[in-house]
């Protein structure tokens, strides 16, 4: 067997263009998520292996341009510089072709040879947009591939175009974008100026563009580059020639009218797209709230009448299991066996009931992100962020959170800005994730039976007013600055694409597993150590020794020590709480529901409620949180005004329900 | 030369301003480098044609190069649009925010 030749591989492109949905044909499902070192970029990375060639593929963040405006839009051109893939691939929509051009326009500049894929011909087609492939890709002088990836068609196409691409040095000769006539003689005059200090892997000519248009990055390293003298001259230059940057545009996009003219053509003038007629309703106010209110409302009502009886089977096959095992360790010192049936099947047990709910619950939220909804729900939702310093875009993560607030953290990144990004972390885990909801819903049905659905209701709306109302100190006081302006594209409604929301769903769901499960199976452990060692009997036990060390806390909030504990174990995951009471109430979890209202007061439950809500989040939350917000100093900040913030609710509640009397 | 005078002179408008069905070409943007950059990859540079598709509540929708984006309310103020024939590309306001 002969050694298949290696080859690496780029993919580019702008949001919604289906670039994932080829990436992932390529790569298939084994691909490898991770991180950007040093960033929160998501990377994609998979193989692509032919007959004779070993393609090593990297999926670069959709990015519109590739400017230093945000972190993806240096990560991907970090990586084509200093790597200088073999290839790289541009999958553009066919339907705004012109706009994904833009990002050719740089990619071009770069050096490595570029691939276009245009990307969902069939949809152009629908529109009435028709594109002459053939005189495009005459025109720009790279290779050009029609493709409709949902439909697998093009893939194969794309796959020996890279293969001849690489092989022969056949002729690859783009034409390039240059800045407009105006300034034209400016840019040679640069070009001659820096010449000969531009080392590899930079070309002059893509220097010389970012200089003019002002980008801070490569002005830095220019600057660091060339003699000071010459430095100086170039700054003169730019100074004088302050609207170079618009040069750089306008050349563009005359290179893209030049590029396009000949080869699209659009027909659809006076066609009522769907999309139109859609939006029409679900962008204006009077209907897009309501309809954004019912569509959440139904993403719950199915996640939970379709996962909760998953949820009990699950629990109950864990539960045999944990019999079925019993016998087998029976022979083993007394804390094997309890530290694998209470720590290591009661832990991972926990992990896995919740799966089902989640995967509902992500597969109805991808779906809803797949047909191009969310991006109207964050548009609606806009005004309404505002109020807290946001975005509409900070609600999609934000919202992911009532799920589970770990992906919903990661969810995060899509927002640009880096104090809008630290804000939306900071709130979301005041957002009620299944694990808080399961022990609202047990306790208020405990405590008020038929009237717990209010209850409940009631102490979720408290969780948003104090998201709402932190969002707006925060926004003020702490986290100011200018907002970067909200732009965001609406792209057109389609038919939903089972291969992408899998795939989707699966990123989430193996962020889940991969934090919660690891951090909640050895956080379970360790609580059973905890609450086993040294005596027997949980008091005797170093947690007990804790709980009534701090009971005094509890006064003001109306908990004993054994509310308290509860609490302190919902750290590890939010529904230990219910089994932490169960053991120190001695109820066991069946009869606990008739234990509990015979020994706590009405305030006390609901100032427990209130609290565990708005208590710090769990374990694997946290480890997210200081990881995404990259900062010691805004984990301890939020991580002391979620304490406060419960605390202080706490106390309210607890006083207010013994004022009324309820 | 005093820019505002000419945005005067001119029949320019704030894209906030435009009702929905309207149609025109943006004729200047307010903004710092980056963002206008940002804006421009878009596709939202002067001399792009544009047509307001909703403008009532929350961020204005545009149709711009057959793309709809949604645009906050804040920077739709400092879009400049002519509604009649106002040759693009012929003059861009950059101020700087500092």
């Amino acid at each position: 067997m002969k050694d298949k030749k290696k080859i690496l591989v780029a993919f580019a492109g702008q949001p919604n263009v289906g670039k994932s949905t080829v990436f992932n044909i390529l790569t298939g499902l084994s691909q490898h998520v991770g991180n950007w070192p040093g960033k929160t970029v998501e990377k994609k990375e998979g193989i692509h292996i032919t007959d004779n060639v070993e393609m090593r593929l990297v999926d670069l963040p959709g990015t519109y341009t590739l400017t230093a405006f945000s972190e993806e839009e240096k990560v991907a051109r970090d990586f084509i510089i200093n790597e200088q893939p073999d290839v790289i691939v541009l999958v553009a929509n066919a339907t705004s072709l012109e706009k994904n051009l833009y990002l050719l326009s740089e990619l071009l500049l770069l050096g490595p040879p570029v691939i276009v894929g245009v990307n969902m011909m069939d949809v152009a087609e629908e529109q009435g947009i028709h594109i002459e492939i053939h005189a495009l890709s005459k025109s720009l002088g790279v290779p050009v591939i029609p493709m409709i990836a949902t439909k697998n068609k093009g893939i194969k196409e794309l796959v020996s175009e890279i293969i001849s691409l690489t092989n022969s040095k056949m002729q690859y000769a783009p034409k390039t974008p240059s800045v407009s006539e105006d300034h034209k003689a400016i840019f040679n005059h640069l070009e001659e100026i820096i010449g000969s200090h531009t080392t590899t892997p930079y070309r002059i000519k893509w220097v010389v563009t970012k200089l003019m248009e002002g980008d801070p990055d490569i002005s830095k390293m220019v600057e660091e580059m060339v003699p000071s003298d010459k430095w100086d001259e170039i700054k003169k230059i730019l100074m004088k020639h302050e609207d170079s940057h618009l040069a750089v545009v306008r050349g563009k996009y005359n290179w893209i009218r030049d590029m396009t003219s000949a080869s699209i053509s659009h027909l659809r003038k006076g066609q009522i797209l769907l999309t139109d007629r859609i939006d029409q309703v679900l962008t204006r106010p009077l209907f897009g709230i309501p309809i954004l209110l019912g569509m959440l409302a139904l993403v719950f009502f199915l996640t939970y009448k379709i996962g909760s009886p998953l949820q009990e089977g699950i629990e109950g096959v864990m539960s045999s299991f944990a019999r079925w095992i019993e016998p087998a360790i029976h022979g083993a010192p007394i804390w094997v066996a309890g530290m694998l049936i209470d720590g290591v099947i009661g832990g991972a047990g926990t992990v896995l009931t919740f799966l089902p709910i989640l995967i509902i619950f992500f597969t109805l939220m991808v779906l809803l992100e797949d047909v191009g909804y969310m991006a109207r729900a964050a548009f609606v939702m806009d005004r309404f962020m505002h109020i807290i310093g946001l975005h509409g875009k900070s609600f999609l993560p934000m919202f992911l959170g009532f799920g589970c607030n770990v992906p919903a953290i990661l969810g995060a990144r899509i927002v640009e800005s880096k104090k809008a990004k630290l804000l939306t972390i900071l709130l979301t885990p005041f957002v009620p994730c299944t694990a808080r909801l399961a022990v609202l819903a047990f306790i208020s049905s405990a405590f008020f039976g038929k009237r717990a659905t209010f209850f409940s209701c009631s102490i979720v709306t408290i969780n948003i007013l104090a998201l709402g109302i932190v969002g707006i100190i925060a926004s003020r006081f702490f986290i100011k600055g200018e907002p970067t302006p909200f732009i965001m594209e609406l792209p057109l409604y389609h038919k939903p694409n089972l291969r992408t929301i899998l795939i989707s769903v699966k990123t989430k769901i193996v962020a889940f597993l991969k934090r919660a499960g690891t951090v909640i199976l050895g956080f379970s452990v360790l609580l059973w150590f905890l609450s086993n060692f040294p005596g027997k009997k949980i008091e005797e036990s170093i947690l007990g020794i804790i709980g009534h060390l701090i009971e005094p806390l509890g006064t003001p909030i109306g908990l004993d020590w054994r509310m308290i504990l509860a609490l302190i174990s919902s750290f590890i995951a939010k529904e230990n709480s219910i089994a932490t009471l169960g053991i120190l109430f001695e109820a066991g979890e069946q009869g606990l529901s008739n234990v509990l209202p015979l020994v706590i007061s009405h305030a006390s439950a609901i100032s427990f409620l209130v609290i565990s809500m708005l208590f710090i989040p769990c374990m694997a939350t946290m480890v997210v949180m200081k990881q995404e917000m990259a900062s010691w100093k805004w984990f301890l900040f939020s991580f002391i005004v979620m304490l406060l913030v419960s605390f202080i609710s706490g106390t309210i509640a607890y006083n207010l329900v013994l004022f009324l009397g309820i | 030369m005093s820019e505002k005078k000419e945005l005067k002179e001119k029949d320019l408008y704030m894209l906030s301003s435009l009702r929905e069905g309207e149609e025109g070409s943006i004729y200047s943007i307010f903004g710092r480098r980056g963002i206008l950059n940002r804006l421009a990859s878009m596709g939202l540079v002067p001399g792009t044609k544009i047509k307001v598709l909703r403008n009532s509540w929350g961020p204005v929708i545009v149709l711009a190069s057959n793309t709809r984006l949604a645009i906050g309310r804040g920077q739709a103020t400092k879009i400049f649009i002519a509604k009649d024939h106002v040759s693009p590309f012929e003059k861009i306001v950059n101020t700087k925010i500092d």
